[in-house]
C-alpha cells in the first residue's frame, strides 16, 4: 500500500510503496491508497484494522524522523497532568525551539478567547489520594483536549495523526477543535490522518475517506471504498 | 443518597468510648491479665509521665534516624539505577529481571549477611534498611514505569524526547506524585525492619531494645504507651513524606513538609555520622578494639584512657559475642574478654585470631556472682529446687558447673530450668522483672541487681562453683587479629596493658575504685560501686596456663566436634 502525498508538499515522499503484509500478525490485501488531499480519514467497523494502519504509519514516520504529532482520546498518554497548562505548553515548545517561550509563537499570538483564562488560573493544591489526576489541572475533558491539540500544533507538525481523538467530546467542542485544526492547516499545510467513528468528525474534517473491512473468509483486511 | 458525616462520627466515638469503658471495667474486675493488657487509665496515665517523653524522643531519634539514612541511601541508589535504565534498554531489562526475582526475598534474612559484612553497629541496621528500602522503591518505580510512564511512549516518539527529558520531566514527577500509593507500605516495612534489626543486633538504643526491655520488666502500661507513640511516629513520617513528594503544587504545607524532611535527613546524617562508629571509616580510627561494658574489661578501658600506647579506639557492643562478630567481620583488630567457648569457636573460624590474655576465677577472688530471690546461702540451695536459674556467660561448662553446685548444695535440680543469653543486660532485666529465680552473672550487673532489687550476692568473697575447678580453667579471653598488629604494636599494647593493671591495683581499695578509676568506669558505663576483681598477670609462659588452655581445647573439641589447630597463645596471661 502506498499512501498519499499532500498537495503542495512534493518534497515529502511520505511512505513510498511498501507492503503492510510484511507484518506477521496482520493479513492485509495488497491495497494502494492514493490521495491528493491533505486530509485522509480511515473508516471501518471495530476490528477492521484501521488503528493498526495508523500505528504503522506512525512507526514509519518515526523511523524516517518526520515531524509529526499523535493524539488519542486518553489524557493519561498525552497530557502531562503533573504539570500546569502553562508548563505543558512551555515544555512542548521548548522541545523544538531552544529557550524560546511559546508566547513568542505565531500560533499563540493569534487571538484565542478560551486560552487565557485557563493559563491564568492557578492549579488547585490537592492530594492525588482524594482526587483523580485530572482534577489537579482543573480542566474539563473538552478544555483539556483543546489544550492538547493546541500544544501539539505549537510543535509545528508536518503530519497530524488523530486516533479517535474526539470520541469523548460533545459535538460543540468537537466542532470548535476541528475548526481550530482546519484553520491552522489552511495556514501551515500539514497533513491530517484521522480515525473516527463519528460522522460529524468525518464531515468536519473532509478530505478523502477510506473504508476498510476484514474479509470474513480470508480474514484479510481490504479497502472497500474510497470517497473524495 | 447523601450521607451526612456527622452522625457516623458520633456513632464511632460512642462505640470507641464503650470499648474503653468495657475494657477498664473488665480490668477492674480482674478478668483481664493486667501484665498482658493494662487498663486504659493506666496507659493514659503514662502519657502524663515526663520520663516517657524523654525516653520516647531519645529512642525515636535513634530509630528514625537509622530508618531515614537507610531510606535515603536506597532512594539515591534507585534514582541512579532508573536513570541508567531509561538510557539503556539492557540495563532496564536486567534491573527489571533482578527486581522481579529479588522482591520475593524476605528482608530479615539480610540481617546476618549485614552482620558478616559490617559487623554489629549502627551501620548494620542502616544497611539492612537500605537494602530493604532499595528493593521496595525499585519495585514501586518499575511498576510506575510499566503502568504510567510507558503510556507516554508515543508522545516521546513524536516529541523526539531526550533521555534527560524523559527522566526529569516525566518519570521523576510521575513517580513522586503517585508515591502516596506506596509510602505507607514503605514506611511500615522500613520501620519494622529497623526495629527487627535493632533487636537482633542487640543495639542499646532505639525502639527495638526499648520494647524488649519493657516486656522483660513487665512494664506493660509503658509498653502500650510506647506502641501508641510508635504508631504516631509512623503516621507522622508517612504524612510528611506524602506531603513532600506527592503534593501537586509547592504550597505552604508542602514547603513545611519539605523543611521537616530536610531537617530530619540532615539531622539523621549528622547524628549517624558523628555518634555512630559505623559510618566512620575504620581505617581512620587506627586500631579499634570492640568490647562490652563488663568489669572484666576494666583493664582495657583503663588502657584506652591512660596508657594508649597504640592509639586504639574502644568500640562498645552489647555483649562479648557481638565483639567477636565484629572481629570476625574484620571491622576491629581485637575483641575484649568474651567467654572461652565463643573465643575458641572464633579461632576455629579464623586462624589468625590469637588469645592475648585470659581471665580466670581464683577461689577467693570471684568473678561470677550469684543472686537469688529464694532464701539460700552458700552450700544451702535446697529452696532452689525446680527453679528458673539464669547464668552468664552463655557457656555449657558454666551451666553444668552451676547445676552440680546446686545439687551439692542440697537442691533437687531435676526440675530446674536454666537459661542464658549473649546479652548480660537482658538477663539482668529478666531477673529484676522476676522471670528468673536466681542468676549467676558478672560485674557490674551483680551490683545493678543489688541496687534494683535489694537482694545481696551469695558469694561476695569466694568462687561459687566448686564442682568444676574454675581456678584451673580460663573463663574469658581477649582476642586479637594478629594480621592487624605489627610486632612493635603488639609489644606496646602488652606493655600498656601491664601499666593499666598496675594502675587498677593502686587505684583500688578492698575491691572498690577510688575517684580517678571511678571516672573511667562511669565513662564506659560501668557502675563505679561495683566490685573490682583482683587483676594480676604472668609475664612468662606458665606451664599451668598451657595445661589450662589445652584442657579447654580438648573440652571444646569434644563439644563442637572439630579440631583447633595452630592455636598459638601469646606469653601473656592476666589472672583475676
Amino acid at each position: 500500500m502506498s499512501a498519499s502525498q499532500a498537495k503542495n508538499r512534493n518534497n515529502h515522499s511520505l511512505f513510498g510503496p511498501f507492503r503492510l503484509n510484511l507484518l506477521p500478525r496482520l493479513h492485509i490485501e495488497d491495497v494502494t491508497v492514493e490521495s491528493q488531499s491533505n486530509v485522509l480519514q480511515f473508516f471501518g467497523n471495530n476490528g477492521s484494522g484501521k488503528s493498526t494502519i495508523l500505528e504503522l504509519i506512525r512507526q514509519e514516520l518515526n523511523s524516517k524522523g518526520k515531524n509529526y504529532s499523535y493524539l488519542n482520546q486518553d489524557y493519561r498518554s498525552s497530557w502531562l497532568w503533573w504539570k500546569t497548562a502553562h508548563q505543558n505548553l512551555e515544555l512542548s515548545y521548548h522541545n523544538i525551539n531552544d529557550n524560546e517561550s511559546y508566547i513568542e509563537s505565531d500560533l499563540y499570538k493569534r487571538p484565542r478567547s478560551w486560552l487565557e483564562p485557563i493559563l491564568s488560573e492557578k492549579p488547585k493544591s490537592v492530594f492525588f489520594e482524594n482526587q483523580p489526576e485530572l482534577a489537579t489541572v482543573q480542566l474539563s475533558g473538552g478544555q483539556l483536549q483543546r489544550l492538547i491539540v493546541f500544544r501539539e500544533l505549537l510543535h509545528k507538525p508536518d503530519y497530524l495523526l488523530l486516533d479517535e481523538a474526539f470520541s469523548a467530546l460533545d459535538s460543540d467542542i468537537t466542532s470548535d477543535i476541528i475548526e481550530m485544526i482546519k484553520h491552522e492547516q489552511s495556514l501551515r499545510h500539514f497533513v491530517i490522518i484521522s480515525i473516527a467513528h463519528s460522522e460529524q468528525v468525518q464531515e468536519l474534517l473532509g478530505g478523502d475517506i477510506f473504508q476498510f473491512e476484514v474479509d470474513p473468509k480470508t480474514k484479510k483486511l481490504k479497502l472497500i471504498k474510497q470517497s473524495n | 443518597m447523601k450521607v451526612s458525616i456527622k452522625p457516623i462520627v458520633i456513632i464511632e466515638i460512642i462505640i470507641g468510648l464503650c470499648v474503653l469503658v468495657g475494657w477498664e471495667f473488665l480490668n477492674s474486675m480482674g478478668l483481664i491479665n493486667t501484665a498482658f493488657i493494662p487498663a486504659p487509665s493506666s496507659i493514659f496515665a503514662e502519657f502524663l509521665n515526663p520520663e516517657l517523653y524523654r525516653i520516647f524522643f531519645l529512642d525515636a531519634s535513634y530509630t528514625v534516624s537509622r530508618m531515614i539514612v537507610g531510606l535515603l541511601i536506597a532512594y539515591l541508589l534507585v534514582l541512579m539505577i532508573l536513570y541508567v535504565s531509561i538510557r539503556y534498554e539492557v540495563a532496564r531489562s536486567l534491573s527489571d529481571r533482578f527486581r522481579s526475582i529479588i522482591k520475593f526475598l524476605p528482608p530479615p534474612v539480610l540481617i546476618p549477611l549485614s552482620i558478616l559484612a559490617v559487623g554489629i553497629n549502627n551501620t548494620t541496621v542502616v544497611a539492612v534498611v537500605a537494602v530493604t528500602g532499595f528493593f521496595l522503591i525499585l519495585d514501586y518505580a518499575f511498576s510506575i514505569y510499566r503502568k504510567e510512564f510507558s503510556n507516554y511512549n508515543q508522545l516521546f516518539d513524536a516529541w523526539k524526547a531526550t533521555n534527560n527529558l524523559k527522566y526529569k520531566d516525566f518519570f521523576l514527577p510521575i513517580s513522586h506524585y503517585l508515591s502516596y500509593r506506596f509510602i505507607s507500605t514503605l514506611i511500615i516495612w522500613s520501620l519494622s525492619i529497623t526495629i527487627f534489626a535493632e533487636i537482633i543486633t542487640g543495639m542499646s538504643d532505639g525502639f527495638g531494645p526499648r520494647l524488649i526491655q519493657l516486656q522483660q520488666l513487665y512494664q506493660s502500661s509503658t509498653l502500650f504507651a510506647l506502641i501508641i507513640g510508635i504508631l504516631i511516629i509512623a503516621l507522622f513520617c508517612e504524612r510528611v513524606l506524602v506531603h513532600t513528594l506527592s503534593r501537586f503544587r509547592f504550597d505552604s504545607i508542602r514547603a513545611f513538609a519539605f523543611g521537616v524532611v530536610s531537617i530530619l535527613i540532615i539531622a539523621s546524617i549528622v547524628f549517624q555520622g558523628f555518634i555512630s562508629y559505623g559510618l566512620v571509616s575504620d581505617q581512620n580510627q587506627g586500631i579499634v578494639i570492640s568490647t562490652y561494658p563488663g568489669t572484666l574489661n576494666l583493664p582495657l578501658f583503663v588502657y584506652a584512657e591512660k596508657f594508649n600506647t597504640i592509639g586504639a579506639t574502644i568500640q562498645t557492643t552489647g555483649s562479648g559475642i557481638q565483639s567477636i562478630d565484629n572481629l570476625l567481620a574484620g571491622r576491629v583488630a581485637a575483641s575484649g574478654y568474651a567467654d572461652i567457648p565463643n573465643a575458641l569457636s572464633a579461632i576455629n573460624q579464623n586462624q589468625s585470631l590469637k588469645i592475648l590474655s585470659q581471665a580466670e576465677e581464683l577461689p577467693d577472688r570471684p568473678l561470677l556472682f550469684f543472686v537469688s530471690y529464694e532464701d539460700v546461702s552458700k552450700n544451702q540451695y535446697s529452696n532452689l529446687s525446680g527453679s528458673k536459674v539464669g547464668y552468664y556467660p552463655n557457656n555449657q561448662i558454666i551451666e553444668t558447673g552451676l547445676d552440680l553446685t546446686l545439687l551439692l548444695g542440697g537442691a533437687s535440680t531435676g526440675g530446674n530450668q536454666y537459661s542464658s543469653g549473649n546479652d548480660p543486660q537482658i538477663l539482668t532485666q529478666s531477673f529484676v522483672s522476676g522471670q528468673l529465680d536466681a542468676l549467676l552473672t558478672i560485674e557490674p550487673y551483680a551490683t545493678q541487681i543489688e541496687q534494683q532489687t535489694g537482694q545481696r550476692r551469695i558469694n561476695p568473697n569466694e568462687t561459687l562453683i566448686t564442682g568444676l575447678q574454675f581456678n584451673t580453667l580460663p573463663l574469658a579471653a581477649l582476642l586479637i587479629d594478629s594480621r592487624q598488629f605489627t610486632e612493635e604494636e603488639l609489644d606496646a599494647f602488652v606493655q600498656g596493658m601491664y601499666d593499666a593493671l598496675e594502675y587498677i591495683e593502686t587505684s583500688t581499695n578492698n575491691g572498690i575504685a577510688n575517684e580517678d578509676l571511678s571516672q573511667i568506669m562511669i565513662q564506659y558505663n560501668l557502675d563505679p560501686d561495683s566490685y573490682i576483681p583482683y587483676f594480676s598477670y604472668d609475664q612468662t609462659l606458665d606451664p599451668k596456663n598451657i595445661d589450662q588452655i589445652l584442657n579447654l581445647i580438648s573440652l571444646y573439641d569434644q563439644e563442637i566436634g572439630s579440631q583447633l589447630e595452630g592455636l598459638n597463645t601469646e606469653s601473656l596471661y592476666f589472672v583475676e
